[in-house]
């Protein structure tokens, strides 16, 4: 008989318009490190939330070491042995290391907190993990793996039996990885159960004994890693065979219109340089938080940069603002639609203007006419699903949004597009036609840099791609060259 | 908004049927045309996600100015008229000029609406010092009887003045490349920043424009009121903000109009009318007014929630 | 990752600071006669008036709120506490009453305050906009705008009197200061102010009850408010509408000279008593220049805009500002 630490029977969960899990019934082993795996929106951190309490399901049991229980929020599901590590930290970034760990439970002594022994049981605590940083150190000055650490010995001092780990590598080294990953291990000889949630199939099977797929809300299949290969856990993830027919382009490429060198923000991004061409699409691969959205923020003129030049269509350009870099004709779709590209409360009409007002204006005055008119027709052009252009843009999927920011951007007919995720989050048919956009817009003289997280579609839609680790260009394939082992080895370097 | 305006008169004229005469409602708009003015420049501001607090020293720096130029000019009493236009544009001036610093130092520290109140807060006491400096030092000239200044105070000329300046306000919120990019950067800051907006261009100016609708208030005040002290801007950014926040402008920013916000002057103006009719005096209405904006920001956060619960279904 | 380092810290914590007394020396050089024991005294007599609602200011700023209903509090504190002494203060059970009626009222309008702001969800800047203009109302309706005031010896001679040659009010505040200090340090409570003020999602659900928070800051605020108010009586033994207009402003600056920033989450009491004491010090520094009036407001007003600002300045990048 088996020794479930963890069994999720049936569970359903639905929010307005999507059903997030169907029937889900997901079992851990006592001792065992579990694999979640599944593409973006499967379900996976819906799972999880509902076993830290954040979420309630709207049907279906939890048992927890054979008892049925239910798990009323995020205190309680502490208070039952879980702890969830989240993919963005929740602490508090101006207090110390031993105060967020102990939050809402200080020791007192005599009704006067303790400082002394709260230290001095939290430097015990790190220095048993072999953690580099003190207890008194505020956590604003720690890095990114740093700050994970401090969650995880936070998690481990509330003698939490199972541990949810929301894809944990994902601002992490190699050699930091690494370190978690031996964390992890010894731990796990200690007696504490893993949930890993993570999409990089290497680790799993470096590290786990169990992987279930989940896709679309559905479990997939359970099976032991050592009985998985990985062509089979992506075939379940994403639904079909391995090979995603990426549209094909075939257009001319054509002389340098953007030329960057040495770009470098202290701290952040150095000496990076590249070229791209007219018709051409530029992937920019890395890990997170490798700084490539930083790099387009530098070249779009978001954030400033420290040192380095940029040229357009082979003039030097002082980029200072989104201003100047959208006057030099340069757009950049933000990785966050929902926040910063498009404003969720004003309709399409609005949405899609904005970058180029003085298109619409009929004299001195805008022109309520002509806005509806060429941001229908720009917006046809993409074929934005929706019944009128009207609607607010919150009330659009997350397809049709990303195609209104397309539009918003090609209104002000910038002839270069930094495209940041831009397709995550949205459905597998409108990433397709995301994809024969950018074909399209190729075709038409525009050039295009993307950067992705999902290797496959780097590898699918680019002519050539760089890669970043840790703020420096490591690397640079072309289409030829590029396969996801090569870019992986170049990713992971340090 | 306008069934509040119809109730509110007709209770009142129950009480004192002399309410609802032509001659009271011509007072009541001649009345509130000048904090008219202050709240669609305060719209401005608040649509574009800020706030201005120091439009009362304002207020009181350009009358107190005006008065000294009006007198000063004066000659047998009879205020000529160049004088009366080139007041006008002094008032104006000072106004752009104090929204320009507030504007200004927005724009540098990337401010929202808590930095907003805060730096527009600290002009205020700035301001009415200036304002008191100005009063102490110079030298008082007999007071004008007539001209051209004193027209601005009759009649329905203050009301011409309202019904222009929310007229052109109103064009230039809706019908300008500026107006729209003030609108996004109320609603999204993020997002105006990552569409192109020129952030620091449009809070300035906007704050130029509540500043330079402060400063023709206060000159308009003067004339309708014969006299200018360092006091007469008290409180006017509290019924400006009151005017637009009744009128169902978001003090979130990103929505409203001018047109809503002189429905919200005109509520207002009949509201305090009213109680002023109905013997409440001026510091139970000071009371009103702080308890009407609690009330009126209550509402607004209610109706936004209702929105946003409504869309996602 | 970036870690800020050490002296770009320090620099930022204690740059107002350093400015401040930068001037403040800069004065004394000018007329060195500034530095006299009386000036001393009456310096640290009027910053532990004010002082006293600073610190409140402090601990709510470091909460994540604010409060600009101050002034009017005050102001009501101190009318209510004259008026309530020349009904009672005969006795000294009735000076206590007096003190404990015009305190409880203060708190309330307080609590007023925390309710709007944390079960009305409204922004504080504006609920307490709102409230101050209300109260401000309200102290003119009771006053009709005229000043009240007592002659109570009690009062008086808690006003005047000394021990080893300082105040008895800077004894109060003094003890406030290490009251609240200890609280900020020291409790359960006062940590789960910081937290809430430092990322109020992770605090919530660490299980703090931010609301509890919130609203018992507003309270406390309104607390000291009437506190403020009855030593300011004791002082000058009168109580007006027109006394103390300038306090939530001066309570910010004193908070944001100290070194703790408006972006909550971090700071200290102890701080803003030097920032307090700076503030008053510049003040009576400028009467003592000769500048009068006016001129004195105005720079008075030129220095907080250019401290706020600073502060404003130096966290633009930061992501929790409100």
């Amino acid at each position: 008989m088996q020794d479930y630490i963890l069994e999720m029977k049936d569970i359903t969960k639905t929010f307005p318009g999507v059903v997030a899990l169907n029937k889900v019934s997901f079992s851990v082993r006592r001792g065992e490190i579990h694999a979640l795996v599944g593409e973006n929106g499967a379900g996976k951190s819906t799972l999880m939330k509902i076993l830290n309490g954040v979420y309630q399901a709207d049907s279906g049991e939890i048992h927890l070491n054979g008892e049925r229980t239910v798990i009323r929020d995020t205190i309680d599901a502490r208070k039952k042995g879980i702890g969830l590590i989240f993919q963005e930290f929740n602490l508090v970034n101006t207090l110390s290391v031993a105060e967020n760990i102990y939050i809402n439970r200080l020791k007192t002594r005599r009704g006067r907190v303790a400082w002394k022994e709260i230290n001095r049981e939290t430097q015990l605590l790190l220095d048993g993990f072999g953690f580099n940083f003190r207890a008194t150190d505020k956590i604003e000055d720690l890095s990114a793996a740093q700050k994970q650490q401090v969650e995880i010995a936070k998690v481990l001092s509330y003698n939490a039996k199972l541990v949810v780990m929301d894809e944990p590598t994902s601002s992490l080294t190699t050699s930091e990885a690494e370190k978690l990953f031996g964390i992890i291990d010894r731990l796990r000889a200690e007696g504490i159960t893993f949930v890993y949630i993570s999409h990089k199939l290497d680790e799993i099977f470096r590290l786990c004994d169990t992987a279930t797929v989940l896709r679309d809300g559905n479990i997939i299949e359970t099976r032991e890693t050592k009985d998985f290969t990985t062509e089979q856990i992506i075939e379940r993830m994403v639904g079909r065979s391995v090979d995603m027919e990426y549209p094909r382009r075939n257009c001319p490429i054509g002389e340098v219109v953007l030329k960057v060198e040495n770009i470098t923000r202290t701290g952040v991004i150095r000496n990076i340089s590249f070229e791209l061409h007219k018709g051409e699409v530029l992937g920019i691969a890395g890990l997170v938080a490798s700084g490539r959205t930083e790099l387009a923020e530098a070249i779009f003129g978001a954030e400033r940069y420290d040192g380095g030049t940029i040229e357009i269509n082979g003039k030097k350009v002082q980029i200072h603002s989104t201003n100047d870099g959208k006057r030099h004709s340069i757009g950049l779709l933000t990785e966050d639609r929902k926040e910063t590209g498009l404003v969720l409360s004003y309709d399409l009409i609005r949405n899609i203007t904005i970058t180029n007002l003085d298109k619409v204006k009929r004299g001195p005055f805008l022109s309520a006419r002509l806005e509806q008119e060429l941001a229908t027709r720009h917006a046809k052009e993409l074929s934005v699903k929706t019944p009128s252009m009207k609607q607010f843009a919150m009330n659009l999927s997350g397809g049709n949004q990303q195609k209104v920011v397309f539009a918003k951007w090609l209104f002000s007919d910038v002839d270069i597009l930094i495209l940041d995720e831009p397709t995550r989050g949205i459905d597998v048919g409108a990433k397709y036609e995301i994809y024969l956009l950018m074909n399209q817009l190729a075709a038409q003289g525009k050039s295009i840099i993307m950067i992705s997280s999902e290797l496959p579609e780097v590898l699918g839609m680019s002519d050539r791609l760089i890669v970043l680790s840790g703020g420096e260009k490591v690397g640079e394939l072309d289409r030829d060259h590029a396969t996801a082992e090569a870019v992986m080895a170049l990713a992971v370097k340090n | 908004m306008v069934l509040a305006i119809v109730l509110i008169t007709i209770f009142a004229s129950t009480v004192r049927p002399a309410f609802l005469s032509g001659r009271n409602i011509t007072n009541i708009l001649r009345a509130y045309s000048t904090i008219g003015i202050a709240s669609i420049g305060m719209a401005y501001a608040i649509i574009g996600g800020g706030m201005d607090l120091s439009i009362g020293s304002t207020i009181s720096l350009s009358a107190v100015v005006a008065k000294l130029i009006i007198n000063a000019t004066a000659v047998d009493t009879v205020s000529p008229a160049w004088a009366a236009i080139a007041v006008l544009f002094v008032g104006i001036a000072i106004g752009a000029v104090i929204g320009g610093i507030n504007g200004s130092i927005m724009a540098i520290v990337n401010g929202r609406m808590g930095e907003s109140f805060i730096i527009t807060f600290a002009m205020q006491i700035v301001v009415g010092a200036v304002a008191q400096a100005v009063v102490q030092g110079m030298f008082q000239a007999a007071a004008y009887k007539s001209g051209l200044f004193k027209q601005f105070g009759i009649g329905f000329v203050p009301v011409v003045f309202f019904v222009g300046v929310a007229v052109v306000m109103q064009l230039i919120l809706m019908k300008t490349k500026f107006g729209r990019c003030l609108y996004f950067l109320g609603a999204n800051m993020s997002a105006a920043k990552m569409a192109g907006i020129r952030i620091r261009q449009v809070r300035l100016l906007s704050h130029m424009l509540c500043g330079m609708c402060a400063g023709l208030a206060g000159v308009l005040v003067v004339s309708r009121v014969n006299s200018a002290s360092v006091l007469q801007g008290q409180n006017y950014e509290l019924d400006a903000m009151v005017c637009v926040a009744v009128g169902g402008t978001s003090m979130a920013g990103g929505s409203g109009s001018v047109g809503k916000t002189v429905l919200g002057v005109l509520v207002i103006g009949f509201l305090l009318t009213a109680l002023n009719v109905l013997g409440v005096q001026s510091n139970e209405q000071l009371i009103v007014r702080g308890v009407v904006i609690i009330v009126a920001v209550i509402l607004d956060t209610i109706n936004k929630q209702a929105k946003l619960r409504e869309v996602a279904r | 990752m970036q870690r800020s380092s050490g002296i770009r810290r320090f620099a930022r914590e204690n740059a107002v600071l350093l400015l401040f007394i930068l001037f403040i020396l800069l004065m004394i050089s000018v007329k060195p006669s500034f530095v006299r024991i009386s000036n001393i005294k009456n310096v640290l007599i009027d910053a532990s008036i004010y002082g006293v609602a600073a610190i409140a200011m402090t601990i709510a700023i470091i909460t994540g709120a604010f409060d600009l209903s101050l002034s009017s509090n005050f102001a009501w504190a101190q009318i209510f506490f004259c008026y309530l002494l020349n009904l009672w203060g005969r006795t000294p059970l009735g000076i206590l009453a007096a003190f404990a009626v015009m305190a409880l009222t203060c708190t309330l309008f307080g609590a007023v305050n925390g309710i709007v702001v944390v079960f009305g969800k409204i922004p504080p800047f504006i609920a307490t906009l709102g409230m101050m203009t209300a109260i401000k109302g309200w102290c003119l309706l009771f006053t009709d705008g005229n000043m009240i005031s007592t002659s109570n010896a009690f009062i008086t001679m808690m006003g005047k009197g000394t021990f080893l040659g300082i105040s008895y009010l800077t004894y109060i505040f003094a003890a406030i200061v290490l009251l609240a200090s200890y609280v900020m340090r020291y409790t359960r409570y006062g940590r789960n102010l910081y937290a809430t003020g430092g990322n109020l999602s992770a605090a919530k659900l660490s299980g703090i009850n931010v609301n509890f928070s919130r609203f018992s800051i507003f309270a406390i605020l309104g607390l000291s408010a009437g506190i403020a108010g009855a030593m300011f009586v004791c002082l000058m033994r009168a109580g007006s509408v027109l006394y103390g207009t300038d306090l939530s402003l001066t309570c910010v600056a004193a908070t944001v000279v100290g070194g703790t920033p408006l972006t909550g989450g971090r700071g200290s009491v102890r701080r803003t008593v030097g920032g307090i004491l700076l503030i008053y010090v510049l003040y009576k520094g400028l009467a003592f220049l000769g500048l009068q009036g006016y001129y004195n407001t105005m720079i008075r007003g030129i220095v907080l805009l250019l401290v706020v600002s600073f502060d404003a300045f130096m966290t633009r990048n930061e992501s929790s500002r409100k």
